[in-house]
Formats: C-alpha cells, structure tokens, sequence
C-alpha cells in the first residue's frame, strides 16, 4: 500500500501537537541565591522556582537539615504567562519560594540540594556554595539572580552603534560577540536592557550559549531570546558584516561605580556543513552606575526606581463582620520590580491584615504590571474610613522622586451571619511566614479566670441558690397537693411563735402571757380544725364539741381560757406568782392536742 | 414566650462566642523578616523583664518567642509560643508561629499526621481559648439553673414537657461545657510537656550515656517527659518512641 504525504500530514501535527503539549505538562524546578557572597549578619535569599504549564498543587517545600544556617523566615510568591508553542498556546505558572537563611559562621558554606516529589514526579535541585565574609553589610538590598522567562516579544526599541559601545572592538576572525547596553549611564536600581549581537563576516550554521557569566553587582532577568537567527547586514569601514540578535539581558544595578555586564559565551559552527567550530566570549563592557541623589529622598523610600503609575481599588464597600475587604494597588510601568517589596498596608485599629497576594505579569521583572492584594479584615462592626496605601519612587527620566498617596475610603462593616461567624472558626488561613515582632510595650496580665476565687464564689452562690428555691418549691407543693397538711404544718408554726411570746412574758410575770397564751391557742385550734377565726370562744368550743375532741380536753381548755378571761379583765385576776402554772397548763393542753390530733 | 426567651440566651452565648474569637484575632502582619542589625536580645531581655514581674499574657509570650527565634533559640522560641497557647489557645499569630517553626525544624518528621477529623476538632477546640470557656460555663450554668428553678417553681397540674427538654439540652451542655473546660485547664497546668533546648542531643535506651544510642534530638522539638531519673529523663517522641536524655538540655513549659 503506498502512503502518500497528504495521508501523514494528519498525524504528523497530531504527533506535534502532543509534543507540544507533553512538553508542556513539564515542570521545571531551579534553585538559586542571592547574594552568594554575604557579610557575618546578612540573611541569604534561597529561592526556589517552579514552573509548569498547569498550576501543580504544591506545598512549600521543606529545607533539609542546615548545621550552617538559620532559617529566619520563608515568602512565596506566584507568576504565570502566556506564550505559543508545540501548536497551540500555552500557561506557565511559575511558584517562587524564597527561604531568608542566616549564616551560623564564616567561610566556605553550602546550601544542600533539594529533592522534591510534585505531583509524583521526583526532582533535584543542585547544592550551592555560599561565602560568607567577617564583615557586615548590613542594610544592603539582595538583588534578584533569577533567571524568569522573557516574552520573545520582539527587539528592544533602540540600535545603537556598537562599535561605539565597543570602543576596542575587533572582530575575531571576522567574527564577535557585542555586548550593547541600552545606556551607558544609569541610576542605582535602574533597569538597563543590555543587547547581545553577533557581527560575521562568514557564514553560520548554528549558535550555542555556553555560559553566561555574571560579574556582580546587578540582578538580572531574560528580556528576550531568539529561537533562531535572523541576520541582517551591516557597515563597518567599509567592511561588510552579517548581524545577529543573540539575547537582550534586563539587569538592575544594585551597586554604585562601574559594573560590567554578564559576558556571554557563545559555541559557534560555521560553513555550510558545520566542519569549523569557533568559541566566542563577548566583549567586556561597563556601565556607569550613579547614587540616587540624596535631596528629596523621602525617609520611607521604598528602592523603586523606574517610571510608575499607581491607582487602587476597592472591591466592595459594604461588607459583613468576618469577611473581607478586597483592596488591590496595581503598579504599571518600567522599573526595578524584583528589588522593592510590596508597600505595606497601613495599620487602622479595628481592622487586621491577611498577607497580600502579589500578582506580576511583567517582562523580565522590569516592564509591565504588578497587582498587590490586600485583605483587610474587620473586627467589629459600623462605618470606617479604609486607609489606603502609600508608596514613593524615584524617576530616572526626571531624576526626582513620586509618591502615591491613596485616598481613605469609606466602608461599612454590617454584623456579621452564621455563616461568616462558621467560616471565621474554621478556615484554614495558615501563614507562610512568622508573624511581625511588634514594638516593645507593656504588657497587661490576664489569669485565666478559673484560678480566680471569685469565679469559684459565682459558681458555688448559683449552686446554693438551689436550697432555699427547692425548699419553697417544696412547700409550694405542699400547699398545692395537699392543703389540709399545709394548714396543719402552718398553725404548727403560728403556734410555735405564740407559744415562745407567751414563754417569755410568764418568765418576765408580765400581763402579756394571758392575751398571747389566748390568742396562740385560738389560732392554732382554728387553722388545725378550721374553725373560722371569727367565732366566739363559746362558739369555737362548741364546734370542737361537734367535732368530737375529747371531753376532758376541752374542760381543760375552757377552764385555761376562762382563766386568762379573769387575769385579763376581772379586778385583782392577776397575780403573777401562778404565772408559771399557768404556763405549764398551757403547755400540757397544748402536748394533748399535739398527742391526740397528730393529723 | 419563655422558648423564645431561651433561645436568645442561647444565641446570646454564641454571639460572645464569637465576638470573643474575632477579638482574639490578634494583629499580624505577616510581611515581616528578619532584619540584619536589629537588637532582638534587647527585645528579648525587656520582654523577659516582664515575664519575671509576673506578666501572664499571651501576646507577650508570643513575642518573646519571636524575638528567640530570630536569636536562633528555637527551642526557647517554641516553649514561648506553647505558653502564649496555653493562655489563650486562640492565638493565631502564636500558632502560626509555632506552626512555621515546627515546620522548618530538623525533627518535624517526627510529629505525625492528624487525621481530617481529628485535624477539624482540634482546630474547634483551639478556637475557644480557657477564659471563654470558663465565662460559656458560667453562663451556661445561670441559664440551666434558672430553667431548673423555673421547673420546681412550675404548678404541680402544669405542662412541663418544654421546660424539662430545655433544662435536659442545658444540662447536658454544661456538662460538656465543663468536661471541655477540665481538658482545657489540664493542658494549661500540663507538667510533662518540655522542649530540647539545646542543639542536638542523643537519646539512649537508658539514663546514662553507657546505653546505646536509639536517636538523635534538635532544639525545638516538643516531647512529654515520663519519668526522671537523677539529671535524666525519660522522654517520648510525638511519633511514640521513648528513650532517655540528659534533662538539662530540656525545658519545661509549664510556668
């Protein structure tokens, strides 16, 4: 059968179309420091990269054991881009964890390899070697060696003479490597774009990079990167040469006087059958590197240095107690993103800050937007003025320095829901980082309340409340269920206290004895017989008759009765010797009824 | 009425709850670093000062530790957090902070994995620290005892059924209530937690260095001492295994 190419086209861009989009799921991991030469004091910034075509779920990896180094805190940060490739488009999500890692001691250290498992996968990352000095460079801002992707979006937009930007240029056997920046003179912290160019006389087949080799003193980004050469034709002397563009580097000086950019070393092939090999090295060239100047110089000056706008927004005004306000600063512009930290969110009482969550989508880490999240988080509720941030830079072009103040804005916090009160307890807002180390302040002491007496005191007062309340629930009952043995428990009672008045006044051979030993005794056989109080003593005898109490007993109690009648009102009844007797009479007709009727 | 009036006691209860737990919330901020050249024995020397006048707060231990652990006293760092835990359990910059150093430190192998279940209860019960819990007691206990005083108080032919179910919910809460609070309280008064102070210390199979060597410890890991033995102690490991090791290089975080 014979198969022509019209019938494997199809499955030649189906086999590159899965290229593409197997070399996409790769990830790749990078690990990278900076500065690898640091003083005694200096905390060193371990960073590892990850990138993928898809966002892989992935925890922040775990130093392993360090006998050289502290580890003093931990960022994470995320950035992903867009590009074409393997027939179609393409995500890369690049995670950066960066590690602050003090030295323990002097000299020759190493930070060990890493090995990651993502996603099943097993990856390694190389050990790198740190010096560290006995000297102090403290305050000095660690710059950003790492290497993020550029864009591939064309030539910068200038093309200076390079062989002005070379003075001592020469081509090697008619062939070089230039190395042109953008500027020869720049500010602290300026981005400059620095252009690597091959000028040829003869014909090239291909180009390697061998080596890029850094000379310190800049951080540095890939601005752009050819997959193939174009070549071009240029004058020089009357000499004719065929140029290339090889790489165009972003670097951000981080050190005043003269630097040199990175040099490249590139492997090349010429002739038409690649026979001849040649190894070029570009040429060395510096760049004047300024101070910021000193007058204007805000004393909160963030290290921006570039061409900024700023704006801010605020999601939602209005919000719930346990939720969020959304407040997002963007930065556009050209400038040294990778040497600022993110402006801090000014602290309001009544509201808390969550970490922000930075957000690039720049070239090189020089060019293009940074969005900065903030949630700020209400503690209570009503109306506040959110403060915005603030944040200041210096202009190379105008050689002056920008601030950006944002206004307050008003919110509205409205109470908080069961949902938000739920969400608040449990959600898992871990930190990636230690918590600020607040300034030095007096601190207030608060026992847990269960070591203090008075709280034990609160509780046992509530428990004793229980006595008297069953007590009187007891004789609520009582009365409720039973009303007969209420009355009868109750003129008990009445009689008691009539009882112990008249004690006390036969003891005392008072007069008082008679109308309290009468009136005691009325009541009490009235509330145990109920016999209306109203009735005359004849009247209450005589029911006692028709209730059938014991004759006896009632000639006692009619001659008792008759007696407090003479002490009472008859001339001379009175007399305070038998005061005594009188009282044991009472007591013993009392003890018969009691005796007699117990119910 | 009176169901209604109950349950806006009990919503009450829930709503201090939560006040009680957004206030507990301390400030962070969480872009802070270590910074060359800052004086953290200073700030250690005068937080401590206040630790030693009896200052018993737990923002104050959580700094503490913090300012330790940018000494590079891990071990002291972490007692300072599990103490500021042990004041109020629901201080999230000092679990995060303890947290962050458990997590970087060379031993973390050794804590093992809490289950979901067992992850979401713990994370419930760190949400209510001693004080809250003692307070939702004491609330509890008044509104269960005024349930029951209304039940003795109610009219022998009366209907009694809601009044017994709320007492009978009530009750049962505090009971949990008060079980809670003892947990809570016996992990505040917890002698056998201790912390390796020091760099590195061997464990051995016996209190003495003539016994064999079974593992190796770093400053920072949180163990339970069983039982001491002259200047050893006889410790075990979050993962369970036990051995013994010198008892100065450990550090008790009971007060």
């Amino acid at each position: 059968m014979r198969i022509t190419g019209f019938q494997i086209l199809p499955v030649i861009l189906f086999l590159c179309f899965l290229c593409g989009v197997l070399s996409a799921q790769n990830v790749q991991v990078k690990a990278f420091a900076d500065p690898t030469i640091v003083g005694r004091d200096e905390a060193v910034a371990y960073s590892l990269e990850i990138s993928s075509a898809k966002n892989v779920r992935i925890k922040a990896p775990i130093l392993p054991a360090m006998k050289d180094f502290s580890l003093r805190n931990m960022n994470m940060s995320s950035m992903s881009s867009f590009g074409m490739g393997g027939g179609g488009f393409y995500e890369t999500v690049t995670k950066t964890f960066t590690y602050f890692l003090l030295p323990k001691r002097t000299g020759n250290l190493r930070i060990p390899g890493l090995n990651l498992n993502i996603e099943g996968q097993g990856y390694a990352t190389q050990p790198i070697a740190i010096k560290v000095l006995n000297q102090s460079f403290a305050g000095r801002t660690p710059a950003n060696q790492g290497t993020p992707r550029g864009f591939g979006q064309g030539l910068p937009l200038f093309e200076p003479d390079p062989f002005d930007m070379n003075p001592g240029f020469e081509a090697v056997g008619d062939m070089s490597i230039v190395a042109m920046p953008e500027k020869r003179s720049v500010f602290l912290g300026e981005p400059v774009l620095v252009t690597y160019r091959l000028y040829t006389s003869q014909i090239v087949s291909s180009l390697e990079l061998k080596d890029e080799r850094d000379m310190g003193g800049y951080g540095k980004a890939s601005y752009n990167e050819p997959t193939k050469l174009n070549f071009e034709v240029a004058n020089f002397k009357g000499q004719r040469y065929r140029t290339a563009l090889i790489k165009v580097l972003a670097i951000s000086p981080n050190r005043v006087g003269e630097i040199e950019v990175p040099r490249l070393t590139v492997e090349i092939q010429t002739g038409s059958f690649s026979l001849f090999t040649k190894t070029l090295v570009s040429e060395p060239t510096t760049i004047r590197v300024n101070p910021l100047p000193l007058s204007g110089k805000p004393d909160d000056f963030s290290g921006a240095v570039g061409r900024f706008q700023l704006s801010d927004r605020l999601k939602e005004a209005s919000i719930r107690l346990g939720e969020a306000f959304e407040y997002t600063l963007t930065i556009t512009g050209k400038g040294n993103f990778n040497q600022f930290s993110n402006p801090d969110y000014p602290g309001i009482s009544n509201f808390r800050t969550a970490s922000p969550l930075t957000t690039d989508r720049l070239q090189a880490g020089t060019q293009g937007t940074r969005s900065i999240k903030y949630l700020v988080i209400p503690r209570q509720e009503g109306r506040f003025k959110l403060s915005g941030v603030s944040f200041n830079w210096f202009d190379p072009s105008d050689q002056s320095y920008h601030s950006f103040i944002a206004k307050p804005l008003p919110v509205e916090v409205k109470p908080g829901n069961v949902m938000t009160y739920i969400s608040n307890v449990f959600q898992q807002d871990k930190l990636a980082s230690l918590t600020a180390l607040q300034p030095l302040k007096t601190y207030k002491s608060r026992r847990p309340l269960i070591t203090s007496p008075l709280y034990w005191i609160l509780i046992i007062l509530i428990l004793l409340a229980f006595i008297p309340s069953w007590w009187l629930a007891r004789r609520n009952l009582i009365r409720e269920i039973d009303p007969e043995l209420a009355a009868m428990q109750g003129s008990a009672k009445v009689l008691r206290k009539y009882l112990k008045q008249a004690e006390i006044s036969a003891r005392g051979a008072s007069q008082e004895f008679y109308p309290q030993a009468e009136a005691g005794l009325m009541r009490y056989l009235g509330d145990k017989f109920k016999i209306p109080q109203r009735y005359s003593i004849a009247e209450k005898l005589y029911q006692l008759r028709l209730k059938g109490i014991n004759e006896e007993l009632i000639i006692e109690l009619e001659a008792f009765l008759k007696r407090c009648q003479e002490a009472r009102y008859m001339p001379g009844g009175f007399v305070s010797s038998v005061l005594l007797d009188d009282l044991n009479a009472l007591q013993k007709i009392i003890r018969s009824f009691i005796k007699t009727y117990r119910t | 009425m009176k169901t209604r009036f109950l349950t806006a006691i009990l919503i009450l209860l829930a709503s201090l709850g939560s006040h009680t737990l957004f206030a507990a919330d301390s400030a962070r901020n969480s872009k802070t670093q270590f910074q060359a050249g800052m004086d953290y024995a200073g700030i250690s020397g005068e937080l401590l000062k206040q630790v030693t006048a009896g200052v018993h707060n737990a923002e104050l231990y959580n700094q503490l530790g913090l300012s330790y652990y940018h000494l590079g006293q891990t071990g002291r760092a972490t007692i300072s957090f599990l103490r500021a835990l042990r004041i109020d359990s629901a201080n999230k910059a000092a679990r995060n902070n303890l947290e962050f150093s458990i997590s970087h430190s060379p031993d973390r192998e050794l804590y093992p994995e809490p289950s979901f279940l067992s992850a979401f209860f713990s994370r419930a019960f760190q949400a209510i620290n001693l004080n809250l819990l003692a307070i939702s007691l004491l609330l509890l206990l008044l509104l269960t005892s005024f349930i029951v005083h209304r039940l003795l108080h109610l009219p022998f032919s009366s209907e009694k059924a809601v009044t017994v179910m709320w007492s009978l919910l009530c009750g049962l809460l505090l009971i949990s209530f008060a079980l809670l609070l003892t947990l809570k309280y016996q992990g505040y008064r917890d002698e056998k937690q201790a912390v390796v102070i020091i760099s590195e210390v061997n464990g051995h199979s016996g209190p003495g260095t003539e016994y064999a060597k079974i593992f190796t410890l770093h400053d920072g890991l949180i163990l339970q001492i069983t039982r001491s033995d002259h200047n050893w102690s006889l410790v075990t490991l979050p993962n369970g295994t036990a051995g013994w090791i010198p008892a100065a290089s450990l550090g008790k975080v009971k007060w």
